[in-house]
């Protein structure tokens, strides 16, 4: 009978992330495994053949119009023979693909997990584009309103704003932080490549509107990309990267209502949490996960900001990575308009947030992205930062505990890891 | 025995008037397009092809039908929980209250009021609706509702909606209703007054500016 083991990460890179690529799905993953086979040396895919399994982790199969993609990848690696699946998890496709991975190595099942996330978004329109990601909400009472998730995004914003008196300039410091940290990442991350320079506060509040108080600035943007982890016991994290491995301590998943406004009394949460709670202006499923996560890895909710060092979370909007602060239990010894205004999650605050650009910086090509989130704390936690970025301007020196969050929906699937420098 | 959501017999349905609906928007599936090829500034090829595939889809809404009837009737459609008292409009078939083990909900009309929880101002939208902008996505909850509902709120002003403002359910002209959600939106409760302009208010119509120029430049 396969035994219960800790589990590791061994490694990770994505391709540039961008819009639109001249490029095909096989040589953009074949890309990322090049790459690791260059940044380890005892990395070998017939590892994964003996030991191992595949996760691929991929959103929409609307824009290539091909079911099953990962089967090309999976055959082009040469894999044939090695266990496959795909996860989908709408914008927490990366997150879950990863707690899929920590499953099956924590269950003794694989010993080394490559997860494997893709999306190609450039095929169709920019407005069909996300016309498609839009048909993850509720067709039959969302989408035919023409409204897309933007939309509604800000519509959970509004009523945040309001219940904690925070203003559009607050959201925007987390829009320009998150651009600016993109800087220093480099020519992997899609601000960098489209703009290239630092923006201002003055840049996103006078940026045209989206939805309010949503404005171009405060939003990610549609993205093309790939990247590659590698999930492991502690064998092969020993044997692959005796100098830069990490343990996932921690790993939570949940989930929430598919339309944001069932949310408003939910019975699961109004047990859990009392009366109006969610409402709709938190992320309850996000919350959960992290209590979760949290609980493994021996980290109080109350003052959870203090045992981390350093954050990577899904911003595919300024407004939501403020709500992911609140939901992670960070703003519990403060209030959100204090914790924003103490500059805590900036690069020299408390608890450095998206250093390496998130999504608003980096770019969001859906499969990829929560993987991404999970290389760039890899690559704090290890002291890989200098020669990932090549540059230190975005490095949080001696960052021991990392956090990791993947983000669905409108909040309708959330995943929280705990990483740590092992 | 349990009540379970009945599965008619398919002869009972008429599907041959189906069929010729069908036929008013003929399907081509692949078809070939434009191609064209180059290089690129560093060497490297390119190719593109395009492609267009159409599709026509026909959704069958089983227990959600007196729903949408609901709606070609002008009204409102939400449910109830005959265990729970639980009532949410959009509708639920079966209860959501664990409790209750998925309960068949019973049909309940709603009243024509709600009161508005959140909104946002769109200044952009899906491709239908670009030439709307900008306007109003709320989340209402209608009567006794536990769930907002999301429609749009028509108001002259987009900057004047408030959290917690009354509103009122309009029907489209009963020779205009699909049974879908775009057959009613949401206006102002008509004994509404809106609160004085404030800073927000100013910089909301601010914002708006560029939006109703974009919109009249895509009107011509
Ligand atoms: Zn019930």
């Amino acid at each position: 009978m396969p035994e219960q083991q800790q589990v590791f990460i061994a490694g990770g890179t994505t391709t540039p992330f961008d819009y639109p690529v001249n490029l095909q799905i096989e040589e953009l993953v074949a890309n990322t495994i090049r790459q690791l086979y260059d940044d380890i040396p005892n990395f070998h895919l017939k590892d994964v053949r003996e030991d191992g399994m595949v996760v691929y982790s991929h959103f929409s199969v609307h824009f290539a119009h091909q079911l099953t993609s990962y089967w090309i990848l999976h055959d082009h690696l040469g894999l044939v023979g090695v266990p496959h699946f795909r996860i989908d998890n709408g914008g927490n496709t990366g997150g879950s693909a990863l707690y899929a991975a920590y499953a099956l190595v924590r269950a003794g099942l694989a010993d080394v997990v490559p997860v494997i996330g893709y999306e190609l978004m450039g095929s169709v329109s920019q407005s069909k584009g996300s016309e498609f990601i839009a048909i993850a909400s509720d067709t039959r009472y969302e989408a035919m309103l023409g409204a897309n998730y933007t939309n509604y995004y800000a519509g959970l914003a509004r009523i945040f704003m309001e219940e904690y008196g925070l203003t559009e300039e607050d959201f925007a410091e987390i829009a320009v932080k998150n651009k600016n940290n993109a800087i220093a990442t480099g020519e992997k991350a899609q601000h960098y490549r489209k703009v290239g320079k630092k923006l201002t506060v003055d840049d996103v509040m006078g940026s045209r509107l989206i939805s309010y108080p949503l404005k171009k600035w405060d939003c990610c943007f549609m993205s093309e990309g790939a990247a590659t982890i590698l999930v492991t016991n502690e064998k092969y994290a020993k044997q692959y990267s005796p100098d830069h491995y990490v343990e996932i301590t921690g790993a939570g998943l949940s989930s929430c209502t598919i339309r944001a406004g069932d949310r408003y009394a939910f019975p699961g949460w109004t047990e859990r949490y009392g009366e109006g709670y969610p409402g709709l202006g938190e992320f309850a499923a996000c919350r959960h996960s992290a209590e979760v996560a949290y609980k493994m890895a021996g980290i109080n909710w109350k003052d959870s900001h203090k045992q981390i060092d350093v954050a990577e979370v899904h911003d595919a909007f300024s407004t939501s990575e403020f709500q992911i602060y609140n939901a992670l239990g960070w703003c519990e010894s403060t209030t959100p308009k204090q914790f924003i205004r103490d500059k805590m999650p900036m690069m020299d605050g408390e608890i450095p947030t998206n250093p390496g650009g998130g999504l608003i910086g980096y770019g969001h090509p859906v499969g990829a992205t929560g993987l991404m989130s999970a290389i760039e704390c890899y690559y704090q936690l290890t002291g890989l930062v200098p020669r990932e970025h090549k540059s230190t301007d975005n490095e949080v020196k001696d960052a021991e505990v990392g956090l990791v969050n993947s983000h669905a929906g409108t909040g309708t699937s959330i995943s929280n890891f705990i990483l740590k420098r092992v | 025995m349990t009540k379970l959501h009945p599965t008619p017999n398919n002869n009972d349905f008429d599907w041959e008037d189906w069929k010729k609906l069908s036929k008013l928007i003929p399907e081509k599936g692949w078809v070939w397009q434009n191609f064209r090829a180059g290089s690129a500034a560093d060497g490297s090829d390119w190719v593109e092809q395009q492609i267009y595939y159409d599709m026509l889809y026909t959704f069958r809404l089983g227990a959600l039908s007196p729903y949408a009837k609901g709606l070609m009737n002008g009204k409102l459609m939400g449910t109830k929980c005959p265990k729970c008292g639980d009532v949410t409009f959009p509708p639920r078939v079966n209860c959501w209250n664990l409790d209750c083990k998925l309960e068949i909900t019973d049909w309940v009309e709603m009243p024509m009021t709600g009161i508005l929880h959140t909104f946002t101002i769109c200044g952009f939208a899906a491709k239908s609706a670009l030439k709307k902008l900008p306007f109003v996505l709320a989340y209402v909850l209608v009567g006794e509702s536990k769930t907002a509902i999301a429609n749009i709120l028509k108001i002259d002003k987009p900057w004047h909606t408030e959290t917690n403002m009354p509103v009122v359910v309009k029907f489209a002209n009963e020779e205009d209703r699909v049974g879908n959600i775009i057959d009613f939106w949401f206006e102002p409760d008509p004994e509404w007054s809106p609160s004085p302009m404030n800073a927000e208010k100013e910089r909301i119509e601010k914002l708006c500016e560029p939006v109703y120029e974009w919109v009249r430049i895509l009107n011509r």
